[in-house]
């Protein structure tokens, strides 16, 4: 090795240490900064440069004041409004007595505020004399405007969806609950995304003490960053290991502003459209927004309806595997007959049919989730095809399988909550293995184990099951079925609300002949 | 180790159901109809006041020592040496029963749907539910209670009422044929089962509604246990006549006879399925009752260390202690009676004693635990 | 928590090393459709099973669907053994799968066997888990196993109708679980039915001696099997044959109905043919005004006049019907009284007037229960019958 390669080395070496260690000192600037007050001092002022300096969009502005005073403004070219930043700034602050004409102003106090402001879109104006910092509103960010929800669908009722930005689903909260004591308490999540996440709740109905656990767990989190509520739901969980959803997730502020009432809270993360809702129960997630938007009778029909589908979605191939396995003489004459000619040529136990269906469904479900729509199509053509007779024709899988796998399928689709489907279908391959060695027994093992699981679990201190487990009979009118809106419904006992009645008795719509006690006739 | 909850009147009216009713219904018809006969129903009513004893017992205790189980409240009246043999008495009960409660439901899994996976492997698949319940706690016992019995209890009502046309009401004739010598045999037999209410006087001291609600919610499970044990029992014996004394577990064998909507027939693995349902709780509590009188003797605060070891235990001794299922009815038959019944109500009528002299006075109100 | 997931693991960790122990693939079942015990020599016992065979299974149209309507093939198997199981293991090892006896529909006993005792039969049924106790039992009068050859109605698996309309020529049912009842009380009988194979006759009939009167098209039937009567057993042991005519005046006393037909010849040389449609029973022991314990039977005929074959009665008249009436009665009367002392001539209980006594007077009960056999042909038997006419059909005869 010449010296000259050497010395080249060194330097390279030099290079990369000198890089490490500017990146090192803006951070350890900026760590240093971020709670120092601002002041007037020159040298102090061009720090709030410094700082912003990473940002190759960013853009300064220089407003010549009378005498040898310039105010200056930085602000991000790609997240300001180029319209309010002439009109409402440059040509308003040029004028003998400046006005900005912007939605708000806002004073910053250090520069950790001064900077995150710039980074959020706004504008901050240095004004030279006072030595403070204003951050005025000029955002102009890209955002979606409130559509149909994707998921949770209805027929009859609302067809509105929050959207990733937080101050517009504040809004479409704020527009159907009008009450002075319904509060967005502001927290921020994560260390590098900062996110704006928004706990809510009615003042004086939500129990406190459910509030300040809800508070004191959204400070506990921690994490880097937080890009849907998702990520912090994990960390929210009473039991981070069960595998039931302890939070519910839903894109419809009609279902929030309902659990609101109710006495439960939300919380609301920019950047997400999905709010979270707590505390719950199973049956929050058996419940669809249809089921209140229709004829009550019509709801509870759906509701018993759903948890038959349930259980289908659980036990059915284990039932199935079971009883062929274990149980043929459960089975009537005639039916097992024609069960055993199916297996004729299929070489597989039951268990292992039903799992190789089991498994290309969810392979099917899988790939036609990660498919644009147009394929999607060839998909379910060519995964029908496979499903519906290939695999019988091959001998791998007789009919009945295919059968109750589809059943099972579609039942799972009817449970209206996607993370309580997602459980449902996990737990369903358990009971499949149970119910291969033990039959009926296992699967009663099973379940009891599931069961055990469910009554013990809690949400933010609220029973699983409950009103079920411990039972609470008032409650079950709105667990199994679906009361009618008039009917006296108590919010959720265990939740504790600070006012329990929703509605208050005595409010059965009659005719107005029906209620003689008044003893008014509407004849002359 | 105090839980912070508190039992429902609903959930303790499960609880006895499931204690009592749990495998009364499926062993007794049976024992009940070998003494008495077409008047065996009678022999399941009879006993009652043996069930409701070790009640009355704990809510005279429960004035005098309030929020205590029977084996503190032993303690605060006989002193840390005088509690001893009470806890040795308890789990002397404790420890020779569960296994034959685990080994009862075994055999009737194995019987009726597992007749050749090994005697072990049963016993452990059913122990494991009630040792994973137990380890949550008396509070998901409790609400397990809530939830499975009545399934279980409804799914032997649906399945049984399919029977109806095969019940001959004649069966039952005549009342007392050999006079009232075999029925009170027979309640001997039924009110070592009723008495196993004295298990309460661990579980009723968490009573969250009053101590008037617990004792209603008691007996009221007890008296749907002894009316279901007695309607079981006409039932096997209407439609089994005179072989009702003869089978083991004549309410599956009913099954066996009868069929539902024609072509659905012999259903008896679906009824011992939900009703071993049942027995899990009862299971659930017998074992609860065993961790925590060794843990209170032996002084620890928290039992849940125990269930482990002594599941194990529970599940070896259910089956070494009876070589087979003959052996384990002609130990419940003969047996069980006077061991059962005897710690069952000796040992709370001994602390109760020992309340009486050492005159603790009725106090009014409840007061919490310390 | 992290206990509850450990206990899940280890529970499934278990439950796949464990392997099944009961599982069995549904073609590795011998699904038994029939049974048939006789006597063998030496005291041995003869078990003829008849088993669906697999390979007829798979039916020639390929799908699942359509196949039910042809039912398939079954085979019989048979072996000796000096016991019951012990012929039943000897099957064992002649066939690939497991024999399942989850939905034998019909056991055949032989008369060898019957005479020898059942008593095996029915305790081996009983034990075993897997039979239904409502299993039908029937006897033959010479092999069981050469009926069960014979006659592929027993063997058709999978047909509930066909079954149910073979249930019902079985004039008297005898489900295992009630042949066990009779054997654990020694004094009461049981009929249990009797079966032939049916012989291909010419399709002449008529109402010979009123015998073949309630099995319509019997002889003609397909199933190659008929209804001859039954026998009556005591204790496990057969003991006497009844003939049809017989077993329905048993029935009368039983307090049993059978859908019949009876041609009446009434006055005038009216022939008219009535139908019974149902009838109300009321079986009691009651005290005689002398003292004497005695068994009552009341019957209450409700029939359907349902063709005139010859002449023209006067149907719109009442007291016709009433003429009518009288005339079943005395049918009836005559049938029941047949079968009374047949079964006083033999000592056999097989109208169960032994549990009646029992359950209506205790206390004479008591006093004859051990010597029930010879009380009983002493014991007097109240019968009173009653027919109506309820309906005369759609045609009137108006004067």
């Amino acid at each position: 090795m010449t010296s000259r390669q050497a010395l080249e080395q060194a330097v390279d070496i030099l290079l990369v240490d000198l890089q490490q260690m500017a990146a090192l000192e803006t951070s350890l600037l900026w760590l240093l900064c971020e709670n120092l007050p601002l002041s007037a001092s020159p040298a102090r002022l061009d720090l709030l440069r410094t700082l912003l300096e990473p940002n190759s969009d960013l853009g300064e502005l220089r407003l010549p004041r009378t005498g040898a005073e310039v105010w200056r403004a930085y602000y991000l070219e790609s997240m300001t409004d180029a319209q309010t930043l002439n009109e409402g700034l440059v040509a308003a602050l040029s004028a003998e007595r400046p006005v900005a004409a912007v939605a708000s102003t806002r004073p910053a106090a250090t520069y950790g505020q001064a900077v995150r402001g710039v980074l959020d879109g706004q504008v901050a104006l240095l004004t030279h004399g006072s030595g403070g910092v204003l951050l005025l509103e000029a955002r102009d960010m890209p955002k979606r405007k409130p559509t149909h929800p994707v998921l949770e669908t209805v027929v009859r009722g609302p067809h509105e969806a929050f959207v990733e930005d937080l101050t517009t689903n504040v809004s479409l909260l704020r527009r159907r609950l009008k009450d002075p004591r319904l509060t967005f308490e502001a927290h921020t999540v994560g260390r590098l995304t900062q996110t704006d996440v928004r706990l809510c709740y009615i003042q004086g109905l939500t129990n406190t003490r459910v509030v300040a656990e809800a508070r004191r767990r959204l400070r506990a989190v921690s994490t880097d960053m937080v890009l849907d509520s998702a990520y912090i739901e994990e960390s929210l969980m009473d039991d981070p290991y069960s595998i039931f959803p302890q939070l519910d997730f839903t894109e419809r502020p009609d279902i929030v502003t309902a659990g609101l009432c109710e006495g439960r809270f939300a919380i609301l993360v920019d950047g997400s459209n999905a709010a979270l809702v707590a505390p719950v129960t199973f049956w929050s997630f058996m419940q669809a927004a249809d089921d209140y938007y229709q004829f009550f009778y019509a709801g509870t029909f759906l509701r018993l309806l759903r948890l038959a589908f349930a259980l289908i979605a659980l036990l059915m191939p284990a039932f199935y595997i079971a009883v062929t396995t274990f149980h043929q003489q459960m089975i009537p004459t005639a039916l097992l007959l024609t069960l055993m000619r199916a297996h004729v040529g299929v070489p597989l136990p039951a268990v292992v049919e039903a799992f190789i269906m089991e498994i290309s469904l969810e392979i099917l479900r899988e790939a036609a989730l990660h498919l644009p729509d147009k394929l999607g199509t060839g998909l379910s053509v060519v995964g029908g095809l496979i499903i519906g007779q290939a695999v019988v024709a091959a001998g791998l899988v007789t009919w009945p399988v295919v059968a109750i796998v589809a059943i099972t399928a579609i039942a799972n689709f009817a449970i209206p909550r996607w993370g309580l489907a997602l459980a449902v279908r996990l737990l369903r391959f358990s009971e499949m293995v149970a119910a291969a060695v033990f039959g009926l027994p296992g699967m009663l093992v099973a379940t009891a184990m599931i069961m055990i699981h469910m009554v013990s679990l809690r949400s933010f201190g609220l029973p699983y099951l409950s009103p079920l487990a411990p039972m609470d009979i008032p409650g079950l009118g709105d667990a199994f079925v679906r009361s009618p809106h008039w009917s006296p419904r108590p919010r959720p006992r265990l939740l504790e609300p600070l006012w329990r009645m929703r509605t208050r008795p005595g409010h059965r719509p009659q005719p107005p002949a029906a209620s003689g006690t008044r003893g008014r006739d509407p004849s002359p | 180790m105090r839980e912070d909850w508190g039992l429902t009147p609903y959930q303790t009216a499960m609880l006895t159901l499931a204690l009592v009713g749990g495998t009364s219904v499926i062993v007794l018809p049976s024992i009940l109809a070998a003494y008495a006969g077409q008047t065996a129903w009678l022999s399941a009513l009879l006993p009652l006041p043996a069930g409701l004893l070790p009640l009355l017992i704990w809510r005279d205790l429960d004035r005098r020592l309030p929020g205590l189980t029977l084996l503190e409240q032993a303690r605060a009246v006989l002193g840390p040496a005088g509690s001893i043999p009470v806890g040795a008495g308890l789990i002397a009960l404790f420890a020779s029963v569960c296994p034959a409660i685990l080994r009862q439901f075994a055999d009737l899994i194995s019987a009726e749907a597992l007749p050749r996976t090994p005697e072990i492997v049963v016993l452990g698949l059913m122990m494991v539910v009630p040792l994973y319940g137990v380890r949550q706690g008396p509070e998901v016992v409790a609400r397990l209670a809530e939830i499975l019995v009545p399934l279980a209890v409804g799914a032997l009502v649906i399945l049984g009422s399919a029977g109806l046309k095969d019940v001959v009401f004649n069966h039952l004739r005549p009342f007392m044929a050999q006079g009232p010598g075999p029925v009170l045999q027979g309640s001997l037999e039924a009110a070592a089962w009723y008495a196993e209410t004295a298990l309460l006087t661990l579980l009723l001291p968490f009573h969250g509604y009053g101590r008037r609600l617990a004792i209603t919610g008691a007996v009221a499970g007890l008296l749907i246990a002894a009316g279901l044990t007695a309607v079981t029992t006409a039932w096997t014996v209407a439609v089994l006549g005179p072989l009702a004394g003869r089978v083991t577990f004549p309410i599956f064998q009913v099954t066996r006879v009868t069929s539902v909507a024609k072509f659905l027939t012999h259903l008896d693995s679906m009824l011992v399925v939900a009703w071993v349902a049942a027995g899990f709780v009862k299971t659930a509590v017998w074992f609860y009752a065993l961790c925590t009188a060794v843990a209170a003797t032996v002084g620890l605060r928290d039992y849940r260390p125990l269930t482990v070891p002594l599941a194990g235990l529970v599940v070896v001794g259910a089956m070494t202690w009876w070589a087979s299922s003959a052996q384990l009815t002609g130990w419940v038959f003969h047996d069980w009676v006077f061991w059962g019944l005897s710690l069952e109500l000796g040992i709370p009528a001994a602390v109760w004693i020992g309340a009486l002299v050492r005159a603790k006075a009725p106090r009014a109100g409840r007061v919490t635990a310390p | 928590m992290k206990t509850g997931f450990r206990l899940v693991a280890a529970l499934c960790a278990g439950l796949i090393l464990a392997g099944c122990w009961d599982g069995i693939v549904l073609t590795g079942l011998e699904l038994v459709t029939a049974a048939a015990f006789d006597a063998a020599p030496a005291g041995a016992m003869r078990v003829t099973l008849s088993i669906v065979l697999p390979a007829s299974l798979q039916s020639p149209t390929g799908g699942g669907t359509g196949a039910s309507t042809n039912s398939p093939a079954t085979a019989t198997v048979s072996a000796e053994g000096g016991t019951l199981e012990e012929a039943v293991s000897a099957l064992a090892l002649q066939l690939p799968g497991h024999i399942f006896w989850g939905h034998t529909r019909v056991i055949l006993i032989g008369a060898g066997l019957a005479t020898r005792g059942i008593a095996p039969v029915v305790d081996f049924l009983m034990r075993s888990r897997a039979t239904r106790l409502s299993t039908d039992m029937v006897v033959t009068r010479g092999l069981a196993a050469s009926v069960l050859t014979a006659s592929p109605a027993y063997r058709t698996p999978g047909s509930d109708a066909l079954f149910d309309a073979l249930r019902r020529r079985f004039v008297a049912r005898a489900p295992v679980y009630e042949v066990a009842q009779s054997l654990v009380t020694p004094t009461s009988g049981i009929l249990i039915p009797e079966v032939e194979v049916s012989q291909p006759s010419p399709p002449a009939g008529g109402p010979s001696g009123g015998g073949g009167s309630g099995t319509t098209g019997s002889s003609t039937t397909p199933t190659g099997f008929a209804v001859a009567g039954a026998g009556a057993f005591q204790g496990g042991r057969l003991r006497d044959w009844l003939t049809q005519s017989q077993v329905r005046g048993a029935l009368w006393l039983l307090g049993r109905t059978l859908e019949s037909v009876v041609r009446l010849d009434a006055p005038n040389g009216v022939v008219v043919s009535v139908k019974l449609t149902g009838a109300r029973f009321n079986r009691d022991a009651i005290r005689l005004p002398g003292g004497e314990a005695a068994i009552q039977v009341q019957v209450d005929a409700q029939d359907a006049l349902t063709q005139v074959d010859a002449g023209s009665p006067p149907l719109g008249s009442a007291k016709y019907l009433l003429l009518l009436s009288h005339l079943l009665d005395t049918r009836i009367r005559q049938q029941a009284d047949a079968a009374l002392s047949l079964a006083r001539t033999d000592g056999v209980d097989f109208l169960g007037f032994g549990r009646l006594m029992a359950e209506y007077q205790p206390v004479f009960w008591q006093r004859v229960h051990t010597d029930w056999p010879a009380t009983f042909p002493e014991v007097p038997v109240v019968l009173q019958v009653r027919s109506h006419v309820r309906t005369t059909g759609n045609l009137v005869n108006l004067p």
